[in-house]
Order: structure tokens, then sequence, then C-alpha cells
């Protein structure tokens, strides 16, 4: 179940947060990773640009909630949903990777990381309704 | 404009211990305009209930996802702009009374 918080309703396990960091400290396109709190990361690349990046639970991120963690947290470039239980809807993708945002599960992401823009990165199973939809 | 209200999770299956609430808003569609409603429904909501845990998403996402088959949720009730403060109240007193 996602931790249930008054402040912000969405945030990730802590013990989350600690695979998330060891993953992108293990990762070869990540020079620096900084926590900010409540699930909010500033990641420094190799090529020297930063990553916002909130971490977060909810059973479905939806495109209500993308506009909330705007609201609450200013411009990000991530989202990763960190959850096994956890996902997004496709719309969500879309109307992100529409904003230059990237909407991922941490493997997606670490992938995502690979590409000169990470937001535009697609799964095999984001491909399939995208491309159903007419969205590519 | 109205917002669909759904429970779901073992506080509506009857577990008497339970961490928190699964609540499901459903709102119209992504626009802006009806994202900004269903948000200013859920921050009324939190406000009300004690440890709810909301999701939000749209007809159209809540229908791609297949949300409310697979979660099996429980519907109590419509938050609608025209009756906005007595709709939350009703929403919070069923859903505390459940």
């Amino acid at each position: 179940m996602p931790a249930h918080s008054e402040d912000f309703p969405w945030p990730s396990y802590y013990r989350n947060y600690n695979f998330f960091e060891s993953r992108m400290r293990a990762h070869n396109k990540i020079t620096d990773v900084e926590a900010s709190g409540d699930g909010f990361y500033v990641l420094t690349t190799t090529a020297g640009d930063t990553i916002r990046v909130f971490i977060c639970e909810c059973y479905s991120f939806g495109v209500a909630e993308y506009h909330e963690a705007n609201e609450k947290l200013g411009k990000l470039n991530a989202i990763i949903i960190n959850s096994n239980w956890c996902g997004y809807s496709y719309e969500c993708k879309k109307h992100c990777r529409d904003d230059e945002v990237g909407l991922f599960d941490i493997r997606d992401f670490m992938a995502a990381l690979n590409c000169d823009a990470p937001w535009n990165y697609l799964n095999e199973s984001d491909k399939e309704y995208f491309q159903q939809n007419g969205w590519l | 404009m109205c917002v669909q209200v759904y429970g779901f999770g073992s506080y509506f299956e009857g577990t008497k211990q339970c961490n928190d609430i699964d609540l499901l808003l459903i709102h119209q569609d992504t626009s802006i305009s009806s994202c900004k409603f269903v948000l200013r429904c859920k921050t009324e909501l939190v406000a009300l209930v004690p440890k709810l845990d909301i999701s939000i998403l749209s007809r159209t996402e809540a229908e791609s996802l297949s949300f409310k088959e697979q979660a099996e949720v429980v519907a109590i009730g419509n938050i609608c702009g025209t009756n906005f403060e007595s709709d939350t109240r009703d929403i919070a007193t069923k859903v505390l009374s459940f």
C-alpha cells in the first residue's frame, strides 16, 4: 500500500528511496544524486545536465496528479512510479511526454537515461498503446 | 461538473484495522478545469476524513486501465460543483460510517 502522508499523499516508502538512490548511483550516466526530501531528487548527468525527479507511489498516476505534482514541486523532468503494484495511465504518459517530462517505472527510467531525450523513451507496452491510438 | 467517488481496498472490505482508506475519484476529462475541480474535491475530502489515500483518474484513464473492475470498487456518491460543500460532507459521512 502507498505510504500515507498528511502533507504529501503519495511519497514512496523510505526503503524504495534507498533502492532508487542505489540504482542511480550505479548508473554510468549519473554523477550526483541529491535528495531534497519527500521523494524529490536532483540528479546530475555526465553531460552536466540536472534532472529534477519525483519518486512516488500511487495506484495509478493520472493527469490530475501530474498537475498536482507540478503545483507542489514546480517543473519536473521525470516522475518515477516506484512500486510493483502501482502504475500510470497512458494518457498521463502522453501528457507528460508532450511537456518533455518522463513518466516511468524505475527500470524504464534506467533505460531512458541512456537516451538524448529521456522523456521520449517508451517501453514496448507504451509503444503498442501509443501506436494503437495514433500517438506515434 | 461532477466527480464520482468510489471506495476500494481493505477498509471497504470490512477489515477492522486499516492503515488507510482508499478512495478513487473519477473526473470528467483531462482538461485543466476538470483536473482543478477534482483536486479541490481531494483537498476537501482529505480535510474531512483522516488517513485518506486518494487515487484520481479521468473517465477515459479509468476505462483504459480497467481500474474500477480490477480494484472492485464500491460506489459512494458524487461531488458536483453546484452542491460542493454538502456533497463533500455527505461523502465524508458515508465513508466514515462504512
